[in-house]
């Protein structure tokens, strides 16, 4: 037997187990038991009641992190108020993908094409995390922006504040289903505020700050705003396309996502 | 009677396949098999000085070239070793063969076996080969065959021209992408003989091959072909099979071998990569004066069909036209790459890239319609060939282009395009049967039974539908329902030898080898041989007849992204007579969707001889939401020689998608010229979209 | 090792498995249903799915342990005495098999599909293969085999 998988009900006997044998965590499986074979022990999270839920809570809604990307796509609340979220999540890879493949998942794999994070990113998600510390659990919630994930954290929930007029989220891949992006970009509107989110341009997923303030302050400065997301990213040649593909379309895409949620 | 021919029959195997109840090689189980695994190189080219086998546990195996009887498959250049024992000519050659209970377990000492290897220099590229500081892979050189022909006088075709146009053109690595992995099971049965199952092309390739490998004579073994998940010219009676059957042969033990994903896209056998040349000169209203086409093919560390290939891609460059002058030129390289060989399309799919995307610049340039200029050029039976040999077999082209140009494609493309969207045209040709030569004959038998007759061939159904079509000119030569045929296929005991399913034959020549044998059991005999040569070209020609087929592409692009979207392939397909019209549709539609793939995101890249691409993840097949609407029509001039006129085309068409989506692709831009596929995004990013 | 307990076409299923077999494995080797394939391992071909609680999954990569207490369908539940159901029936009448190999998946997906929605478009039968690659058939005559079923 190459591995074990233990099967925890709480996130407690999650974290603890996980601390005990080593190894990660499995969410859906569909990254970790894909291409590279585990060689560790898993903690499976698969079994842990109470987080697969998709609720509004006050000005926010709160997605529970066991919950998959079918979850997500049939979601109406998600697909009226928080569309870029649901596009990434309609989107992702396919259908017997989707049906597992989970939010915290996607957020836990530290991908820069995890299609949901740059949505996220966009959209000034929180992330709720479970810890243990001094054998007590612990929770802290932090912007995806800031987000890292300290040793045996579990994603217990996104939060998203509900106040968003518009966002978008559009993917490129090299084939219109069961596509690593190729570049993918996020963009939401709070108010006049804009915020933009790359991925698969860099090492981890990309709030383009400086992209965002120059939109917020102005949405039609393209030139600028182009010229500033260009910095910001750092994409490099790899099998799904090269530098120069990944700025044009970046920049191609800034241009295109920003008019959609324009006022 | 009802006439069967020509009617949809439903495939006899369809159900049993719906049901999952279909056994494919890895569905057998035996108890007490042992799992192979191969320990592979590294590196893509080396001295192999020797090998380190460490200690292994009880009831596994590991045998090198020495355990071999001979270390040689059986092909037509006779150079591929079974395992590599003096030298390593690709990334993940073999070097010895593991047997063990689990798979798991041989995987592991395969990973433990170290080579002794003195690394060489990598010929990595078309252009490594021709550089002659390269290392070279066999005493030759790197060139493996070239291939030369002219016909008439280019020059003074080219000085005559009132247009010529030019280009380079390059087309990928492409693998066959069968969904069912290559592998076989081998054991020994009752009798003591052994048996391989394999998924094959050709159960006789297969065990002719065990036996020049392991020593066992033909007579004690026998092959068969299990239920195929597909093979497109990857799994013709070659190369993998040898392996379990060597454990088997040393051990005794059944032995199973089924290829992983992963080596499957990285050692299995490719599509050639191809990069060309062509000049083609015009008349003023539109004739072809000359035209001179060159192709290089990378054929990898091993030429294996690669010879055959070469010929089939010269022969059909500019073959579909009527030209004076034409001068050919053709080379096939070794690189440290994994083996090219035959491949759904053999070579056409790479020329029509370069010659059908130069015809319709050249349409362009003169302001004729390029389906008319296609009309003006289409070659016709009686007519000679671009090697100067005569066509004496029947050619529907010019009414293949002719009823393309009343189809519901034709019309909105000339009449009302949609908006935004780009059309393209072109023609393929493609031959059947293994060419000048080259032994190609077909026997079959056939035996009267209590309830109907059984007809038994080596022919395997790979997913084509040849069992269906097979019987449906039997029953209808028996004058029997379609239900009174028994079909046992792909064996080779008891079964006479019906040549390898391959280079669209199936339909043509074992079809005439039943009607053979169904005129003799007419004839009043209860039980009979049945038997075909597939006709050989009399003069300069690699191919006796060919099939034809006009395609159409409507694409859309992203301005955005420079994505190409096709949005319907229509076709207009000459054949001859159908058989089975639902099945044609069916082949049709399958290549089509592989040429698209080819066209928009299929490659292997190479980096210091080790493929980029490993697995389905990153190897872009296209998808249900990749492939668009597809239609087709069928233009039936019978070809007299052909089974109730039938003529084959399982390949047909993979050959005009490339040219026919890159035409379309660039009637949106003003500056785009695309010359290589996959299709680079950036080029069309870059372009100026047409008003 | 773990005991799991699920049910399989309907049946009651019980065994000690190893952690790191695939839910794939499990349905072929140890209960013998080879109808559901391996044509990747890695999740990305759609030739293994099965149905999970209702839910197309790809079992190669799905662990057989986590199927404890979960239903799950293959190919071979779907034909009732020997009668082929009606997805496979219109994909026998479609002439959507071709290798066979890619079938077993597609037609489970197809079922996934039109339990969920009995009157697909177009576009969502395409959606709903979109996880499952075909060689042979280009997916024209599959889609038209499982619109056939429209009501």
């Amino acid at each position: 037997m190459k591995y074990s998988i233990h099967v925890p009900s709480t996130l407690e006997e999650a974290f603890t187990t996980r601390s005990r044998v080593g190894g990660q965590y499995l969410a859906g499986g569909t990254v970790v038991l894909a291409i590279k074979k585990p060689v560790c022990d898993l903690v499976s999270l698969s079994r842990i009641p109470g987080l697969s839920f998709i609720e509004r809570k006050g000005d926010c809604i709160e997605i529970g992190g066991g919950t998959t990307f079918d979850e997500l796509d049939r979601s109406a609340l998600l697909k009226e108020r928080l569309t870029a979220l649901w596009q990434a999540s309609h989107e992702l890879a396919g259908p017997q993908i989707r049906n597992v493949a989970t939010i915290g998942g996607n957020i836990g794999s530290m991908s820069p094409s995890a299609d949901s994070v740059t949505a996220l990113m966009a959209l000034d998600a929180s992330v709720r995390l479970f810890t243990m510390e001094g054998g007590k659990p612990c929770r802290r919630t932090v912007p995806i922006r800031e987000l890292r994930l300290g040793e045996g954290e579990i994603i217990e929930a996104v939060v998203i504040r509900t106040n968003v007029d518009s966002s978008v989220f559009e993917k490129v891949g090299k084939r219109n289903a069961m596509a690593v992006s190729v570049v993918n970009m996020a963009v939401a509107r709070v108010g006049k505020k804009v915020s933009v989110a790359v991925g698969s341009a860099a090492p981890n997923v990309v709030f383009c700050r400086r992209t965002s303030e120059i939109l917020s302050k102005d949405c039609t400065d393209m030139m600028a705003a182009k010229a500033a997301i260009l910095e910001e990213i750092s994409p490099k040649d790899d099998r799904w396309g090269t530098v120069e593909q990944k700025r044009i379309v970046c920049a191609n895409m800034l241009e295109k996502l920003a008019g959609e949620v324009s006022a | 009677m009802k006439n069967i021919i020509g009617t949809s029959v439903f495939r006899s195997d369809a159900p049993d396949k719906a049901r999952g109840r279909s056994v494919f090689a890895d569905d057998l189980m035996i108890p007490g098999t042992l799992h192979v695994s191969l320990a592979r190189a590294r590196v893509a080219h080396a001295i192999l000085k020797g090998v380190k086998v460490p200690p292994i546990p009880d009831g596994c195996f590991v045998f090198t070239a020495k355990d071999l009887h001979s270390n040689l498959i059986p092909s037509i250049m006779n150079e591929q070793p079974v395992l590599a024992s003096e030298r390593i000519r690709c990334h993940g050659e073999p070097f010895a063969i593991v047997a063990a209970p689990t798979k798991e377990l041989a995987d592991s000492i395969a990973d433990s076996i170290e080579p002794e290897l003195e690394v060489l220099g990598t010929v990595d590229s078309i252009a490594d080969a021709l550089d002659p500081s390269k290392p070279a892979l066999f005493e030759k050189g790197n060139v493996c065959s070239t291939f030369h022909s002219e016909k008439g006088d280019v020059d003074r075709g080219f000085r005559e021209s009132f247009l010529t146009v030019e280009g380079d053109f390059e087309t990928p690595t492409q693998i066959h992408g069968f969904l069912e992995p290559e592998g076989a099971v081998t054991f020994i049965d009752e009798d003591g003989k052994m048996m391989i199952v394999a998924s094959t092309q050709y159960a006789f390739g297969d065990l002719r091959e065990a036996s020049a490998v392991t020593g066992r004579p033909q007579s004690e073994i026998r092959a068969m072909a299990a239920t195929v998940g597909g093979a497109f010219g990857g799994k013709d009676g070659y190369y993998v099979s040898v392996f379990p059957a060597v454990v088997t042969h040393l051990t005794g033990k059944p032995a199973k071998y089924i290829y992983s994903r992963e080596e499957n896209i990285r050692y299995g056998m490719k599509r050639h990569k191809s990069i060309s040349h062509a000049k083609v000169g015009f008349s003023k209203d539109g004739r072809i004066l000359a035209a001179d086409c060159s192709i290089l093919l990378d054929t990898g560390a091993y030429a294996v069909l690669g010879t055959s290939v070469l010929k089939l891609a010269m022969e059909v460059f500019c073959g579909a036209y009527d030209i004076p002058n034409v001068r050919l030129d053709g080379k096939l390289l070794y690189t440290n790459h994994a083996p090219g060989s035959a491949m759904k399309g053999f070579g056409a799919p790479q020329s029509a890239m370069a010659f059908e995307n130069l015809l319709n610049r050249a349409a362009s340039k003169l302001g004729i319609d390029p389906v008319q200029i296609r009309i003006i050029n289409a070659i016709h039976k009686g007519q000679k060939n671009s090697m100067g040999g005569v066509h004496e077999h029947e050619i529907g082209l010019e009414e293949a282009l002719l009823k393309f140009r009343e189809s519901d494609f034709y019309r909105e493309m000339t009449q009302h395009p949609e908006k935004d969207c780009g059309y393209g045209i072109a023609v393929g040709m493609k031959s059947s049967g293994l060419g000048k030569f080259v032994p190609d004959t077909c026997h079959v038998t056939i035996r009267k039974t209590g309830g109907g007759y059984i007809v038994r061939t080596s022919i395997v159904d790979l997913g084509q539908g040849s069992r269906t079509t097979l019987s449906q000119i039997a029953a209808q030569a028996l004058g029997v329902p379609f239900e009174a045929i028994d079909m046992q296929m792909g064996c080779t005991d008891g079964n006479p030898d019906s040549g390898s399913t391959a280079a669209s034959r199936s339909t043509y020549v074992c079809g005439n080898a039943i009607l053979d044998a169904a005129r003799k059991i007419r004839e009043g005999a209860d039980e009979a041989t049945g038997s075909c040569a597939f006709p050989e070209p009399k003069d300069e020609a690699v191919h006796a007849f060919f099939a034809f087929l006009v395609q159409g592409a409507k694409v859309k692009t992203d301005p955005v992204t420079g994505k190409t979207d096709v949005l319907w392939m229509h076709s207009t397909t000459d054949a001859g007579r159908i058989i089975n019209p639902a099945l044609l549709d069916g082949q049709v539609f399958g290549g089509i969707s592989m040429s698209i793939g080819m066209t928009l995101s299929e490659q292997i890249r190479y980096r210091d001889g080790k493929a980029l691409e490993n697995g389905m993840g990153n190897y872009i097949i296209p998808t249900a939401l990749d492939v668009p609407k597809l239609t087709n029509e069928f233009v039936e001039k019978p070809e007299e020689s052909g089974p109730f006129g039938a003529k084959g085309m399982a390949e047909l068409p993979t050959v005009a998608v490339a040219p026919a989506i890159t035409t379309a692709v660039c009637s949106l831009y003003e500056d785009l010229e695309i010359n290589s596929i996959p299709i680079d995004r950036t080029a069309v990013l870059k372009s100026r979209r047409k008003r | 090792m773990k005991n799991i307990n699920c049910i399989v076409n309907g049946e009651k299923v019980s065994r000690n498995i190893p952690d790191d077999m695939s839910l794939l494995t499990f349905l072929r080797e140890e209960l013998g249903l080879t109808g559901t394939k391996q044509g990747c391992g890695s999740g990305d071909c759609g030739a293994c799915t099965v149905i999970v609680d209702g839910k197309s999954v790809d079992s190669c990569i799905y662990p057989a342990v986590l199927a404890d207490g979960r239903d799950i369908l293959t190919i071979e539940g779907l034909e009732k005495n020997g009668e082929l159901d009606r997805i496979q029936k219109a994909f026998v009448e479609h002439a959507a098999v071709q290798c066979g190999f890619c079938t077993p998946g597609m037609i489970m997906s197809a079922y996934a599909l039109l339990q969920d929605n009995p009157n697909p478009t177009e576009d969502e039968v395409r959606r709903a293969i979109s996880g499952n690659i075909c060689r042979c058939t280009g997916y024209q005559q599959i889609v038209d085999a499982v619109l056939s079923l429209n009501m």
